[in-house]
């Protein structure tokens, strides 16, 4: 298989009028790869089919990006000096320095890989080499060193940070089309709220389905892209006696180049609208960089504004496979070859080495693919409702949110301190992702007319939002220039 | 390359060793990630845990009544230390309504941070 030829190719060709033409440079380890404005780390290496990130924690295994929306752990990268940066949420900068992470230069020949052939049967870590106790702290010592997620980052921090805190009758937690179709709502009915979402606004319009007439097609008014939702806390005064209905805590990162901002919410009414995340399917070698979500690659591919150059196979089955691969199938370069569907019972196992190259099916078929894409139905994203002991239930998908029963408002899911908490869109039981995003919508803007009914009846809670920033916020201690030896800061000089 | 079956691509959890605690009776997601370290690298689960659901559900482990997830604990995104150290004290700093309110002027929350110029 050609390695010089483009997995991805641009839409349409750069002109004046269309910036996200633009060409950009990146260096990735020894490589010089050419992006385009429009593109994301992520996008950029699959375009130049750059596609291993790291190697393995254990077995020292190729991977690359799968999700492509920020969930899964696997494209992490080195970006100019700081590490562990996510390459699907990182757009391209001209001249950004990137380098692959857990693994040794040249990458074909670290020897770290060797693990993965000598330990066949797997690694048992609650017997191997357990005993006698000399081995035991050797072979400890020997694996720490090998592996872990990047090293220290260069240099001194050239971040600044802020803090900023809000008191506001409404918090909505992701912009897709729950959420976007409840600020709709709250817009209209003239109530003060925010809308959060980790992604930024080139990924939130690109995830906008353009086929169907609901969600609003306009990004909210109120919308804090980049900023992800960390942790969902009990009010700090909530334990002492009388202050029991205190506001809870949402707490949420900014995410810009140079500037990281703190937020701090306290909401009456908090709205997850998470949606889903994409699951890995489970098969023989379905960790081999160039297998990535189909899901997450429609998205990027829309976002990025390009197309598959190279074969690309879709495995899945369902609706919601089917779905995946139409639209994967529309997103291919005229002279790419068509975008097949195949079921998961017929895979075999899957062969390549620092890229997938073909599927080997049962019965000895080989079918050759530079891109494989996994369209396993949805999971819901849990993660912050169950932090603070939301009811989940495991729908066949995932575990999805429980909405409390018909008496109560549609939507209501359960309170914290005095905030009270409510789901829309994907993430509830009941609203299945294969129905497409209208029907997230519509359940966003119901839940919404719910919980406008609700404050209305309350109108203590419907005062505009506040915002405050410390007058002198608290700053990291400056951080001075060290040389790092080993894994380690040199100490001060005595 | 041997060939192996992912679960949790973070921390290398294979379906064999599912298969042995599997085998060593232990049948919850809890049990589970105590066992085989799956769910413990960067993603925290969620890439992974509706994959072990389904398998435990798929091969009659479990109900799906009795599923529960791992307990779920921030941070769900990535924030930096420096982050968390501008933050004021919540015990110690007064409430908000007693902070220096900074007209939104210049600390627009709505106002995206400048990116650099690209050079």
């Amino acid at each position: 298989m050609s390695r010089q030829r483009p997995l991805l190719v641009p839409a349409t060709p750069a002109t004046p009028e269309r910036p996200g033409g633009a060409a950009v440079h990146l260096r990735f380890d020894e490589a010089l790869i050419e992006a385009r404005a429009s593109d994301t780390l992520a996008t950029a290496m699959i375009a130049a089919g750059v596609l291993m990130t790291s190697r393995s924690p254990k077995y020292r295994r190729p991977r690359g990006p799968y999700c492509l929306s920020g969930d899964c752990g696997t494209c992490l990268v080195r970006v100019d000096g700081r590490p562990n940066v996510r390459a699907c949420m990182t757009p391209v900068r001209e001249g950004m320095r990137v380098s692959s992470q857990n693994s040794y230069r040249p990458k074909q020949l670290d020897p770290t890989q060797l693990v993965d052939s000598l330990f066949p049967g797997g690694i048992d870590h609650h017997h191997l080499m357990v005993r006698p106790r000399i081995v035991n702290q050797v072979m400890q010592e020997f694996a720490r060193n090998l592996t872990g997620f990047g090293e220290l980052p260069e240099g001194v921090d050239t971040c600044s940070y802020e803090y900023l805190a809000h008191e506001l009758p409404v918090l909505i937690i992701g912009a897709g089309p729950a959420g976007r179709a409840a600020a709709a709502e709250f817009e209209a009915a003239g109530i003060d709220h925010l809308i959060v979402d980790r992604l930024d606004r080139a990924q939130l319009a690109a995830n906008v389905d353009a086929t169907s007439p609901e969600p609003p097609p306009h990004p909210p008014a109120k919308l804090l892209a980049n900023t992800g939702v960390f942790g969902i806390y009990p009010g700090p005064h909530q334990v002492f006696p009388g202050r029991e209905r205190d506001l809870a805590l949402v707490a949420a990162s900014e995410h810009h180049a140079t500037v990281e901002r703190l937020h701090a919410f306290r909401p009456h009414h908090l709205m997850f609208c998470v949606g889903s995340r994409d699951p890995m399917l489970p098969f023989p070698n379905n960790d081999l960089p160039g297998i990535v979500s189909a899901r997450g690659l429609i998205r990027a591919l829309r976002r990025a504004d390009a197309r598959i150059a190279g074969p690309c196979l879709v495995v899945g089955e369902g609706p919601w496979a089917t779905a995946q691969r139409d639209a994967l199938d529309q997103l291919r370069a005229p002279h790419a070859a068509k975008v097949e569907l195949v079921s998961p019972t017929q895979i075999e196992r899957a062969i390549g080495g620092e890229r997938i190259e073909a599927l080997i099916c049962h019965g000895g078929g080989r079918r050759s693919c530079a891109l494989l894409a996994i369209a396993e139905p949805p999971a819901p994203a849990h993660e912050l409702a169950a932090q603070i002991g939301v009811a989940l239930r495991f729908d066949g998908g995932g575990f999805a949110i429980e909405r409390a029963p018909a008496p109560a408002p549609h939507g209501r899911c359960g309170e914290l301190g005095g905030t009270s908490l409510w789901a829309a869109g994907d993430v509830c039981v009941g609203v299945d992702p294969a129905s497409g995003q209208a029907a997230a919508a519509r359940d966003g803007a119901r839940v919404a007319r719910a919980l406008v009914d609700v404050l209305a009846a309350a109108p203590h809670e419907l005062r505009d939002a506040t915002h405050f920033a410390p007058a002198s916020p608290p700053q990291p201690p400056t951080l001075r220039e060290r040389p790092v030896v080993g894994d380690r800061f040199a100490e001060d000089p005595p | 390359m041997s060939e192996r079956t992912f679960v949790c691509r973070c921390e290398d959890v294979t379906v064999s060793e599912l298969e042995h605690a599997f085998a060593a009776g232990l049948t919850t997601i809890e049990e589970v990630k105590r066992y085989t370290g799956f769910g413990t690298g960067p993603c925290q689960g969620k890439e992974c845990m509706a994959a072990l659901a389904r398998e435990l559900v798929r091969r009659g482990l479990a109900t799906p009544a009795a599923l529960r997830p791992f307990t779920a604990r921030p941070p769900a995104e990535p924030v930096s230390f420096g982050a968390l150290a501008a933050a004021p004290d919540p015990y110690v700093d007064p409430l908000p309504s007693r902070l220096h309110a900074d007209p939104l002027g210049d600390a627009d929350p709505l106002a995206d941070a400048q990116e650099p110029p690209s050079t």
